[in-house]
């Protein structure tokens, strides 16, 4: 799972919780590959992250120190190299074993082999 | 997929009928992949997103990933969503979907996502495994609601979501789109080629927000000049029952019990001009 999702994820659809987001995220083993970086997308991209949850993300892998700890206030006004530690820690980083864990209920998500599975609470019911 | 001879869907759960075996036919048949290929590309266009802009979609139900593919080459980006997970593990080996990523999920579970995250959603092939329940906690009505309900949260506003299915029936169709429209969808079908049947593709498109027309439907000679009634398809009904039935008390009413009553043998009065008729009003 790459970190960007993470940044949408939300346990919302789990029974009496009423925000869910940000997920916690608990990182086992992560491996790092190397996608092509698009300055436009990432900037629109960037434009949907919430900025909180990408810091809460970044400590999860120890990398926080790529990114500022404010959110930039404008996302076109970055250099390229900026962008890449964006587009580094949201589509390279990609988590493949790990848990997500619900804030309100603590429902834990395992991530395995890089897959998070949102099933998990149907056997609990 | 039409020419199954079962649909897949009555045999049992995705995740069980998509294991290995079958999640690796699925990917490596070259007949389904062009369909399914072909399907996505129309799909994407029912979403109508603003040209040249880069859109961030959800793929509901994206299997091995056929149709990831296509949003991507389309310049989008994606998360895909399926509920079986040997099609993910397939999915993610493929190099060319590197830059998406995928969420192992039952969509009668609900979409695991934030407020106004996505742009849009496709879905190719999969709703209909949504009408049917697998375990006996399972109800197909609650499913479909709460899966179109956390869709709904899920999209932001003014986009749409497409989704391909080969309906099995009208009852499936008005199911499918009554629990859309009970969710806050505005929106239809868009039947494609309704006359040829092996071509015939059925799209629902669903809208958040505003009442958009929908857009026009393919036909065979590709004109514009299609009849309405093809394209409207079915549109949300309401209260379609209520022209059926008679007012009780009504002079249509009294006629039609009479008419009752006659078949089963019992004394009846004759008809009158007067049966029915308001008195007046005592003096």
């Amino acid at each position: 799972m790459k970190l960007f999702v993470h940044n949408f994820m939300s346990s919302r659809f789990l029974k009496n919780v009423t925000v869910g987001y940000p997920l916690e995220l608990t990182v086992k083993q992560f491996v790092e590959k190397d996608i092509e970086f698009d300055r436009e997308n990432m900037i629109v991209m960037l434009d949907k992250i919430q900025y909180e949850a990408l810091l809460v993300a970044a400590a999860a892998v120890n990398q926080s120190d790529r990114i500022p700890a404010e959110k930039p206030p404008k996302w076109d006004e970055l250099s390229d190299d900026q962008l890449k530690q964006f587009h580094h820690l949201l589509m390279n980083i990609d988590v493949v074993d790990g848990e997500l864990i619900c804030p309100e209920t603590k429902t834990v998500f395992p991530i395995k082999d890089g897959i998070p599975n949102m099933l998990k609470v149907d056997a609990e019911k | 997929m039409a020419s199954f001879k079962v649909k897949p869907e009555h045999t049992g759960p995705p995740e069980l009928y998509y294991n290995e075996a079958e999640a690796a036919k699925y990917a490596s048949n070259s007949h389904i992949t062009a369909i399914q290929h072909e399907m996505a590309e129309r799909a994407l266009e029912l979403l109508a997103l603003p040209e040249g802009k880069t859109g961030f979609l959800l793929d509901i139900g994206c299997g091995t990933g056929m149709s990831s593919e296509v949003i991507l080459d389309a310049g989008h980006m994606f998360v895909g969503v399926d509920v079986s997970r040997a099609m993910l593990e397939i999915a993610r080996q493929d190099e060319d979907l590197e830059s998406g990523d995928f969420v192992h999920q039952d969509m009668g579970l609900g979409m695991p996502f934030r407020p106004g995250s996505f742009d849009g959603a496709i879905s190719i092939s999969a709703i209909q495994w949504l009408c049917h329940a697998n375990a006996s906690n399972e109800n197909p009505r609650k499913r479909l609601l709460f899966f179109f309900q956390s869709l709904y949260g899920c999209l932001g506003r003014g986009s749409r979501a497409v989704f391909q299915f080969y309906p099995e029936n009208d009852e499936q169709c008005d199911l499918i789109m009554s629990q859309a429209h009970k969710a806050g969808f505005n929106g239809g079908l868009v039947v494609d080629f309704p006359e040829a049947a092996k071509r015939k593709k059925v799209y629902l498109v669903l809208m958040t927000g505003g009442v958009v027309q929908l857009p026009k439907a393919l036909t065979e000679d590709g004109d514009d000049e299609r009849t309405q009634i093809d394209n409207a398809g079915r549109r949300f009904v309401w209260n379609s029952r209520k022209n059926e039935k008679v007012v009780k008390g009504s002079k249509a009413w009294i006629e039609a019990k009479r008419q009752r009553q006659i078949k089963q043998g019992r004394d009846v009065r004759h008809e009158s001009k007067y049966s029915g008729r308001k008195r007046k009003t005592k003096f």
